[in-house]
Order: C-alpha cells, then sequence, then structure tokens
C-alpha cells in the first residue's frame, strides 16, 4: 500500500467520525423506543435512495 | 458429596444458559445504535454516488460497481434488521434475557448478510484508497466504523444454540 493510500485511508475515517459524532451523541440520548423508530425511518429512506440512484442507472443505459 | 455436586452444576447451568440480563441489554443497544449508522452511511454512500456520477467524476461503469455493491448491502441491512426485530422479541418475551444462542445467531447473520460482503468488495474495488470521490471515501469509512462498532458489540456473546431460526432470504 502506497503512502497517498494510507493519508487517504486516515483523512477518511477522520471525516466520518467527525460527520457522525453529533448524529452518534443525539442517537446515544434517545430511549429504545425512539431507537426502533428511527432505524426504521433511516432504513426506509436507505431503500428510497437506493431506488433513485437504479431509476439513474435505468435512464443512463 | 454428589448433592453438592449436582447442585452446583444446576446452578452454574441457570446462571449461564441464558446471557446475563445486562450485558445483553448493553449488547443490544450498541449492535442497535450502529445499525442506524449503518443505514446513515450507506444512504451518504449512495448519494455521493449518485453526485459523483452527476458530476462525471466517476464514469458510468464505476457508477454501476458501486450501485451492486449498495443494492447489495441494503439487502443485507435489511436480512440484519429483521433479525435484530425478532431478536428483541424474543429477548421481551423472555423476560430481558436472551434464549440461548439468540446473540450468536445475530452475530452470524450480520457477518453473513452484511459484514462480509461489504468488506470482500471494499477490499475488490479499493473503495477508500482508490480514485474515488472524497464523499465516497467519507461514507464507506462510515459503513466500516458501523461494522465495526458492531462486531465489537457482539464480541464475547457466550451463548451457543437455539434461539431464533435463521433463514436466508
Amino acid at each position: 500500500m502506497k503512502w497517498s493510500e494510507i493519508a487517504a485511508l486516515v483523512r477518511a475515517y477522520a471525516q466520518a467520525i467527525a460527520e457522525g459524532r453529533i448524529e452518534a451523541k443525539q442517537i446515544a440520548e434517545m430511549t429504545d423506543e425512539q431507537l426502533k423508530a428511527f432505524r426504521k425511518e433511516k432504513l426506509s429512506s436507505l431503500e428510497d435512495k437506493q431506488r433513485e440512484a437504479e431509476d439513474l442507472a435505468d435512464t443512463e443505459s | 458429596m454428589k448433592k453438592i455436586f449436582l447442585i452446583c452444576v444446576i446452578l452454574f447451568s441457570l446462571l449461564f444458559n441464558s446471557a446475563c440480563p445486562k450485558k445483553v441489554e448493553k449488547t443490544f443497544r450498541k449492535a442497535s445504535e450502529a445499525s442506524a449508522n449503518l443505514s446513515i452511511y450507506g444512504e451518504k454512500l449512495i448519494q455521493a454516488n449518485i453526485d459523483a456520477f452527476k458530476a462525471k467524476e466517476i464514469s458510468f461503469e464505476t457508477f454501476e460497481l458501486l450501485n451492486e455493491l449498495t443494492r447489495k448491502f441494503v439487502e443485507g441491512v435489511k436480512i440484519y434488521e429483521k433479525a435484530l426485530d425478532e431478536a428483541e422479541k424474543l429477548i421481551k418475551e423472555n423476560g430481558g434475557q436472551a434464549p440461548v444462542g439468540t446473540l450468536e445467531r445475530l452475530s452470524k447473520i450480520f457477518s453473513a448478510e452484511v459484514a462480509d460482503k461489504f468488506t470482500a468488495i471494499l477490499a475488490k474495488f479499493k473503495l477508500i484508497s482508490g480514485e474515488q470521490s472524497e464523499a465516497i471515501k467519507t461514507a464507506v469509512a462510515g459503513i466500516n466504523l458501523a461494522i465495526l462498532a458492531i462486531r465489537e458489540a457482539f464480541a464475547g456473546t457466550r451463548d451457543i444454540q437455539g434461539g431464533f431460526n435463521y433463514e436466508m432470504v
């Protein structure tokens, strides 16, 4: 592995930790029921986003 | 002497037949929190892929390659989420204790459906260290961190057999 690749890895993880810090704090403060509902909501958004990507791929191909 | 030994065996099996409720609760909470992060970073990854393609930063082939990865990832997360719900139901029905094998099976489902598939594809396409956009690298790193958190939550899960049935969907 090249040094530039290692640097890219470190940057990516540092950025992911920084971006996720606020969300992680909010999630940690949720009750179990709130967390369950939040998980459902996020899974649904994830599926919607994947459909959006599939539609874009269909349009472009 | 035999009676004492027998009592010890019974007590031992009662104590260790199901995981300690507090540990189960903690493991479950950690796995549940990290699961939310899987969906959050997964959505970010898909969005980053769409944005990079629209901005012509990546080719259609790379866009499709990542699409294939996220498609499998979303399917895996769905299966794991379903298993998480089923395990939670079982634990509630069992008075806060995990029926023997429940957590280990959940851990296996997670490994088979989410972690192993994702890390295999990740290694194949060098998604973090390769020529991808910064947003893609960050989202992939976020998913990796969530996977590590779930693996860490399940590490040391003691119970071995029984629990709910796992069927590949």
